[in-house]
């Protein structure tokens, strides 16, 4: 697994490696992480489980991404996969520079290759046109897609003139047993519609400030909790003392994620105003602690929950009030039984099901056999008349550079890891194992490497 | 027993593999769906605005090498641009336009800007004094090009809002004109050269773009004067040469440009589709 996105930072993408990769650990395969390091967070880390996190030190450019420096990652890539003995790499999110240089550096390495894409993209703005033509730099000779919705699917495919069968949709999942529903927390005598969101514009923090007050104005009980920051933020406050609603709208700032469940529990009715989102786990964590649904419909919103779940309206003011009242109206008149969504929800979701499927794309990678240098060349020529020429010169660099380091630091020379024992869950041994990586961390980047193989 | 439908859903477990490729795949994609289509002609007339500037900015760099290489007297420009900024001024006002300032107060804040402007030509005369004429030109030559591509263009009222504040294509035209001026010999020249600059960039835009909406055909008879003077001008520059170069360049910009972004639009390839970012409707208040 490489990516950019990873603990300590809090995330989305973050905790689906996690999960991910604990699961697939659990199925009896041997997973590492490769990410930046994080402030004094440098070298290897060990998670539970034997979970083993290289956080590489990496300059970090915007919003947690690396600096994309196409080559510098090469030689400490190779030293990590040859000694782990790495068969299959796994790159997530398609901002992320350092997953994007781990896959072309070990297609040259021969490795079988995974993309996870777990975002949309337009076509339209220059940011989007510069990321698509690098995703289709990297995708031009990768093994196996994963998309976490349809709708990613076929932006995707798009984005990166893939072959449809290359690409499989596997969505995200949520532990139910850490969304597990509370109905005493949740008032009695209020409807209270909780909303959980950083406050974005494309995250339709416009139209939560717009829908407020008009649902205030015609439903004098119901109340609103907001959890999440962002720049429109004080927009919300403004809104909130221009109406005189500091009753009634609580805004809670930003919150961690193991607090999530423990807001979502108090309120009766979940509202979603985004404007674009690939899967949105978000409204599944919702359903599963019983909250009814109102979203917009819009990316892949509409294949994440049944119907019965969820209130669709479009993304307007208007619509979204008269859902939101719906809502209401349905939870005030005891319509919907949301005592049974934490069990649906637990049918539909799970992380050992993503990790069966994940493995079995894998199984798929592992048997595309590696295609001549001159027809990998050929597919990164095909990218385009200018982009064309300068992947093909990439590639070839590439390719030097392996020899070069192949002289370097010849293969023999590294030392190769003892595997963490299957199964031995042992908790004096992993605080054991904690401690060691501690110690490791304060040493430089080669010799807490060099001394890996003595840990486990 | 035949297989239900492929729907497409996450929340059901489906006999499919996950890579399956239902026949359904991208019906939501939309393809040039607000692409305008382009008309020759009304392309080919909308390039007399463009052009109509740039004959202003020609004719503003005819009448700098008049008074810098020929020694002509500067007042007569000033002169005749100010006759017709009065002429402008007064069809203007007199064809009804609504003025939300009176007569007095415009001719208040006229006396004012001259006089300060005669204030300070001493000044502005020396400013460059250390620099040399190379460099002047060249300075010149970047702020006109940059007041061409950030002039507002835009047709009707100021309100319609423009991405560049049309102050800025104005600021960059005086400020050519004053490091042009600087280079004047004499303060009455320097001064009169920036009256008519004055003119010529803050208020003539103004009354154009009020011709523009007032009636097209005016416009173009405007662009059509404003086009033999150029002419003319070039022709005085740099003779036959000049005035050929010229000629080219602006039938290429008035009818060859046109058709060929007509004929580029068959490349056009947009896509829309559920995962662009939803427009938000809000309801103004």
């Amino acid at each position: 697994m490489v990516s950019d996105f990873f603990y300590p930072q809090p995330g989305g993408v973050e905790s689906h490696i996690y999960q991910l990769s604990s699961k697939l650990i659990a199925l009896g395969h041997s997973v590492i992480i490769i990410t930046h390091a994080h402030g004094s967070r440098v070298g290897v880390r060990y998670l539970t489980h034997g979970l083993k996190v290289y956080y590489v030190p990496f300059y970090v450019l915007y919003r947690e991404s690396t600096f994309p420096s196409v080559f510098s990652f090469f030689p400490i890539l190779r030293n990590i996969l040859i000694r782990e003995e790495i068969e299959i790499v796994h790159g997530h999110q398609s901002l992320s520079s350092l997953c994007h240089e781990a896959i072309l550096h070990s297609r040259t390495m021969g490795l079988r290759t995974v993309f996870t894409d777990h975002s949309l993209f337009g076509f339209a703005d220059p940011g989007s046109i510069l990321g698509n033509k690098l995703l289709k730099f990297t995708l031009s000779d990768i093994g196996h897609v994963i998309c976490v919705s349809h709708t990613c699917k076929e932006n995707t495919v798009l984005r990166a003139s893939l072959d449809p069968v290359t690409v499989s949709v596997i969505p995200n999942a949520v532990v139910p047993s850490n969304f597990r529903p509370d109905p005493s927390k949740a008032s009695s005598e209020y409807i209270t519609i909780i909303v959980i969101s950083r406050l974005y514009p494309n995250k339709g923090a416009d139209l939560l400030t717009a829908v407020i007050p008009n649902i205030c104005k015609i439903h004098p009980t119901v109340r609103f909790i907001i959890a999440g920051s962002g720049p429109r933020e004080i927009d919300l406050e403004q809104m909130r003392e221009k109406f005189q609603l500091q009753e009634r709208v609580e805004l809670l700032g930003s919150i961690r994620h193991e607090d999530v469940r423990d807001v979502m529990v108090k309120g009766h009715v979940y509202l979603h105003p985004t404007l674009t989102e690939a899967f949105g786990t978000v409204l599944v964590e919702a359903a599963s602690c019983g909250l009814l649904v109102v979203t917009t419909k819009v990316g892949g919103i509409p294949e994440v929950l049944p119907s019965h779940m969820t209130i669709f309206s479009s993304p307007s003011e208007d619509s979204l009030t008269q859902s939101t009242l719906e809502a209401i109206k349905l939870i005030e008149s005891k319509a919907v039984d949301t005592s049974k969504f934490h069990e649906q929800v637990k049918g539909m979701y799970g992380w050992h099901d993503v990790a069966r499927r994940t493995e079995n794309v894998y199984d798929i990678v592992a048997k595309i056999d590696n295609e001549p240098v001159i027809d990998r060349l050929k597919r990164y020529y095909g990218c385009g008349i200018w982009a064309g020429k300068l992947f093909v010169m990439c590639v070839v660099i590439d390719y030097l550079l392996l020899r070069f380091l192949e002289w370097l630091y010849p293969e023999s020379g590294i030392d190769r890891v003892r595997k963490w024992p299957r199964r031995p869950i042992d908790k004096s041994l992993l605080a054991g194992a904690n401690c060691k990586s501690e110690k490791i961390e304060s040493e430089d980047e080669d010799s807490g490497l060099g001394g890996m193989s003595d840990v486990a | 027993m035949a297989k239900r439908p492929w729907r497409k859903l996450l929340w059901v477990h489906q006999p499919y593999p996950d890579n399956y490729v239902d026949s359904s795949f991208l019906s939501q994609l939309k393809r040039n769906l607000h692409v305008q289509q382009y008309s020759f002609w009304a392309l080919s007339s909308d390039s007399t605005v463009i052009i109509s500037h740039v004959y202003t900015v020609a004719i503003f760099v005819c009448v700098f090498v008049a008074i810098y290489r020929d020694k002509y007297n500067p007042a007569w420009f000033a002169s005749i641009g100010s006759f017709c900024t009065l002429v402008g001024y007064f069809a203007w006002d007199g064809l009804g336009e609504e003025n939300t300032t009176s007569r007095t107060a415009t001719a208040k804040s006229a006396i004012l800007i001259v006089s300060t402007l005669l204030g300070l030509s001493p000044v502005l005369k020396s400013l460059t004094q250390s620099t040399s004429s190379d460099s002047i030109w060249a300075l010149s030559f970047w702020l006109f090009l940059l007041n061409v591509f950030f002039h507002d263009y835009s047709i009707g009222s100021r309100k319609t809002c423009s991405s560049f504040p049309p102050t800025l294509s104005t600021n960059l035209a005086i400020a050519a004109a004053t490091v042009l001026a600087s280079r004047l010999s004499t303060t009455l020249s320097v001064f009169s050269f920036l009256l008519f600059s004055i003119e010529l960039f803050g208020l003539f835009p103004i009354f154009s773009r009020w011709l523009r909406s007032y009636s097209f055909v005016a416009h173009l008879i405007l662009t059509s004067i404003l086009a033999i003077v150029t002419e003319v001008g070039m022709f005085y520059i740099g003779g036959w040469w000049a005035l050929g170069v010229w000629s080219v360049a602006i039938l290429s910009a008035v009818f060859v440009a046109p058709g060929w972004l007509i004929a580029l639009q068959k490349y056009k390839n947009e896509i829309q589709g559920p995962w662009d970012p939803a427009k938000p409707v809000l309801r103004s208040r």
